[in-house]
């Protein structure tokens, strides 16, 4: 297993008129006695969502709440802003954290509860600005009713309300689209899209894959505490050289394509079967450099083109299934 | 299970390579079987559940620790009955076996009060069991969803559960008539003797069983913790006759002894007394209450008991 | 005749909450999903079917058997597998399952024979004979697959068998709520709110929303095609899309794809071509398809509004979404 490096994740600049939002974490780690929850993690974000991957236990809420600046690092540096993270409320009050347990008590209403913690930010108008975070999650409609009668999805957006109360700069979300429907999801989707496109970096933990791909800039896989790989995951998938791509082609001549496919250099197998033609590939970019060429010298025409692994569910189980 | 038959949806065939002298071989279709065999239904199912529960009762089926304090439990209530034998045993070798066993101090009548809170231990301590465990993890859905009513969940595990303090309360009864025919010098009389006490000992284990049985799982049903429910059923054996013998140490004779009868400790030995037609010993029945009190106070025991329990699962959510 | 036929079904709770309102559908033998809000909806209805919660009003069939009246008999050929756990832990798979096939009504050499083969058939090897408290979720949710199988049901209902298991322990139940699908040959729900899972396994939908019925389809009608090729290229994105336009195609970006409208044979070849002639790096050629999650959504995905306009013109699309990641980007 040849060693990569993995550049960091670029650093945007500060969004207008606010702290800078860079969160920096240096060689990082976090042991509880003999459990090392985190182990010597580097990386940096800036504005823009990122998706927190890992399995169960792999260290996800320990590094979220390293950056909410409610934990602190064993070993290493995490800075938020610039400032280190533990006990800082310049931090406290460029942060949101939505954490995953319930901490809503359930018989306040949503206004209340997004208006304590309004106030305990020492907001200067703490019931305007929970009124903005309200109309944000769009929960105006059950804004005064018992929090104990929301559903798991609304009792969700009422947590990220608390979260946004203080327009924070950065959002941390620990596996945000637990138990919602659908609907909800696409709409929480829509959410963090729209707030990171204004300039927040958001940072949010899953383990359902098909959820961070829809909504995540870039990724960060954490496996067993150590950062396994960060950054768009088509571009982590280029970088896996000892997996070779699999291609699948349909076009007018499949048997014709496959023997001509033969003669480049970057093919080492192909296949025919069902209906469809696989191509397996020693080199991506020279496979997809030559494929168009390739199917018009031939008098071949292209219907479908697909990389078969190039999900983030597949990117996903190399990475943790190598040791 | 080697049967190379394709029936059903399986997936792959049998194909054997045969020769007439040459070697063969053969695939055979181990994929999913459908079952065509007999469903036995709701009789059956209850069936199984009954004698489940009676196992579990006794913690066979469950691993080491859970055998611990049945089997202590159950001890404890052969020993008297051990003992007894012991010593007829000896006493029929220096040839006095007759009077003592005419003498002995614990007889078919006096055996169910002897062991009575031992019996309470029993109840406290294996009823939480059979209906906590189901509720504490949630295995109440697997069963419901099943061709087996909520009634017949709730009356299959009390079934179980009272099957086993029969037993308890049995097998040293049995083990004391046997040892007292077996070691008596007239066998034939011994057992002409002894079997007119045949019939109240059975009825009174029955009862003893039903309406101990009955309340224990009363409580059990309606509490998934463990602790809770022990301390419940202890509860319930023990705070009537305190509150009875308050009364009565206050003077009030009449009411303290009707109090008893909410007592099924209490209750058991005034139905031991007519049921043998021994009087009541004098400590706590200060009045003779009439014969149908204890037995009406029995039986609503019983019958009461089961119905809360049969309620409470006829309306608990999975 | 309908495997589940449903008139009117309404369920109400204690007067605030309703949980399903009216809905009436009709469902065919398959591997069903069912999707909707989470809570009340889908599971109520799932054990409606079981015959254990009654409807406040309106009519429920089973295999053509009355859900008020018949619920013992519907639950002998049903198997369900529910959400929550359910699995006592100091007792062993062996254990738990073969007396859960007698209180199915199976006799008791049957029962144990049908066990130890059920727990092959989900992968459940040496690790049954030990207790159920040691084993990891996946295993957990393999017991409580075989316990709803044991008793060979004619109809399976599965609530979220998904749960808590990581993207391997996934595939694998998928796999396996496949082949019971289709290898055993049972009609099969399957509940879920994860939309890719329903994609992958099941052929017909049904979607409830507000306890009312939303949609009830074969998966295709939700996922046809569009009529737009998607082509992505590592770069030159722009490039290709003015270059088809000069080509006479309908074309519009979005994101890190090139959306061709469809009209005839003609775009494959002219794309083909394009690439080839630009020289660029050629990742994918797709019709674009619906997705299930569409239903969900208020505004339209991407489309190309002009799609069948004969001229060259470029058809105005919605703007390119441009997610911040890499400056200088040629997307």
């Amino acid at each position: 297993m040849t060693a990569q490096s993995f550049a960091p994740l670029p650093t945007a600049g500060a969004p207008t008129g606010g702290p800078p939002a860079a969160l920096v974490l240096e060689g990082v780690s976090r042991w509880y006695g003999n459990v090392v929850a985190v182990n010597d993690i580097t990386f940096a974000l800036g504005s823009g969502v990122t998706g927190l991957l890992g399995p169960n236990g792999a260290g996800k809420t320990t590094i979220l709440h390293m950056l909410a600046g409610l934990l602190r690092p064993s070993a290493g540096k995490v800075s938020v802003g610039g400032q280190p993270a533990w006990r800082n409320p310049a931090v406290y009050r460029s942060v949101g954290l939505v954490p995953e347990r319930e901490a809503v008590q359930a018989f306040l209403t949503g206004r209340a509860f997004v208006e304590l913690a309004a106030r305990l930010q020492s907001l200067a108008d703490p019931v305007a600005a929970t009124a903005r975070a309200i109309a944000t999650v769009d929960l105006d409609a059950a804004a005064d009713r018992a929090v104990g009668t929301y559903s798991k999805g609304m009792r969700q957006r009422v947590k990220i309300a608390a979260a946004l109360v203080h327009e924070p700069s950065i959002l941390l979300l620990d596996e945000p689209f637990n138990g919602m429907d659908p609907r909800q999801r696409l709409h929480m989707i829509a959410l963090l899209r729209s707030m990171a496109d204004a300039g927040r970096a958001i940072l949010f933990s899953s383990h359902i894959l098909e959820e961070v791909e829809r909504l995540a800039d870039g990724v960060l896989v954490i496996h067993a505490g150590r950062l396994a790989a960060a950054g768009d995951f088509r571009e982590i998938r280029r970088l896996m050289t000892d997996r070779p791509h699999t291609f699948v082609v349909r076009s007018s001549d499949d048997r014709r394509l496959a023997a001509a496919f033969m003669v480049e250099p970057a093919v080492f197998g192909t296949e025919l079967r069902d209906n469809r033609l696989t191509v397996r590939v020693a080199e991506f970019g020279g496979f997809t450099r030559a494929v168009a060429r390739v199917a018009r010298d031939a008098g071949v025409s292209l219907f479908e083109v697909a990389p078969t692994d190039d999900s983030l569910e597949s990117v996903f189980a190399y990475l943790v299934s190598r040791r | 299970m080697t049967d190379a038959t394709t029936a059903g949806v399986a997936s792959s065939g049998v194909s054997t390579t045969a020769g007439p002298t040459g070697p063969t071989g053969s695939i055979y279709d181990i994929g999913y079987r459908r079952y065509e065999g007999p469903r036995l239904g709701r009789a059956h199912a209850i069936r199984s559940l009954f004698f489940h529960s009676l196992r579990s009762t006794f913690g066979i089926g469950r691993g080491g620790r859970a055998k611990i304090a049945p089997i202590i439990l159950v001890g404890l209530a052969l020993l008297p009955a051990i003992a007894i034998v012991g010593a007829l045993t000896m006493a029929a070798q220096f040839g006095v076996g007759s009077r003592f066993a005419n003498n002995a101090p614990i007889r078919y009548d006096t055996y169910f009060s002897s062991i009575s809170t031992i019996v309470v231990l029993f109840c406290a301590a294996q009823a939480p069991e059979l209906f906590g465990r189901d509720q504490r993890y949630g295995v109440l859905a697997l069963y419901f969803a099943r061709a087996l009513r909520r009634s017949d969940y709730a009356l299959a595990r009390i079934a179980g559960f009272v099957a086993a303090l029969l037993l308890i309360e049995l097998a040293p009864q049995v083990l004391l008539f046997l040892g007292r025919v077996l070691l008596s010098p007239d066998i034939l009389g011994a057992v002409g003797d002894d079997l007119p006490s045949v019939g109240p000992v059975l009825a009174q284990a029955i009862l003893s069983a039903a309406l101990l049985g009955g309340l224990s799982m009363a409580v059990a049903a309606f509490t998934p913790r463990r602790a809770y429910a022990t301390a419940g059923i202890i509860a319930l054996f023990t705070i009537p006759n305190i509150v009875a013998g308050t009364v009565l140490g206050l003077g009030s004779s009449v009411i303290g002894t009707w109090l008893l009868l909410l007592s099924p400790t209490s209750v058991l030995d005034g139905t031991n007394s007519i049921l043998f037609g021994t009087p009541l010993g004098s400590d706590f029945f200060f009045i003779d209450l009439p014969n149908v009190a204890y037995v009406a106070a029995a039986l609503a025991g019983v019958v009461g008991s089961i119905a809360i329990t049969v309620r409470r699962f006829s309306r608990i959510a999975t | 005749m309908a495997l589940i036929s449903l008139r009117n079904l309404t369920k109400r709770y204690g007067g605030a909450i309703t949980a399903l309102d009216g809905l009436t559908v009709d469902i065919d033998p398959g591997i069903v999903g069912l999707v909707g809000s989470n809570g009340a909806g889908k599971s109520t209805l799932l054990k409606i079917l079981l015959g254990l919660v009654e409807p406040t009003s309106g009519d429920a069939t089973v295999l053509d058997l009355d859900v008020r009246t018949r619920g013992t008999d519907i639950r002998q050929f049903v198997g369900y597998m529910p959400e929550h756990d359910c699995l006592p832990p100091d007792a062993s798979a062996t254990d738990i399952v073969s007396h859960l096939a007698l209180i199915s009504g199976l006799p008791r050499t049957a029962a144990r024979e049908r066990t130890a083969e059920v727990l092959r058939h989900v992968g459940l090897y040496e690790e049954r004979y030990r207790a159920i408290g040691g084993y990891s979720t996946g295993m957990k949710q393999r017991v409580k697959l075989a316990q709803a199988l044991v008793h060979d049901p004619r109809l399976l209902l599965l609530d979220e068998p998904t749960n808590g298991l990581d993207p391997a322990g996934r595939d694998e139940m998928l796999e396996l709520v496949r082949r019971t699908g289709t290898e055993f040959g049972m009609a099969v729900i399957v509940a879920s709110h994860l939309l890719g899972e329903i994609e992958a396994v099941c052929t017909y939908l049904v979607a409830i929303e507000g306890g009312r019925l939303l949609r009830s389809a074969p998966l295709g009608d939700f996922i046809e095609q569009t009529g737009t090729l998607a082509v992505e290229v590592d770069e030159g994105s722009t490039a290709l899309a003015e270059r088809l336009t000069a080509d006479g195609l309908a074309v519009v970006v979005d994101g890190r794809a090139v959306l061709v409208a469809i009209s005839d044979g003609r775009p494959y070849d002219l794309v083909r071509d394009a690439v080839a002639e630009l020289g660029l790096p050629l990742v994918r050629i797709e019709q674009r398809r619906h997705r299930l999650e569409d239903l969900f959504r208020d505004v339209p995905p991407t489309e190309i509004a002009a799609a069948r306009a004969p001229t060259g013109e470029v058809a105005p699309g919605p703007p390119v979404s441009a997610a911040p990641t890499a400056p200088g980007d040629d997307r």
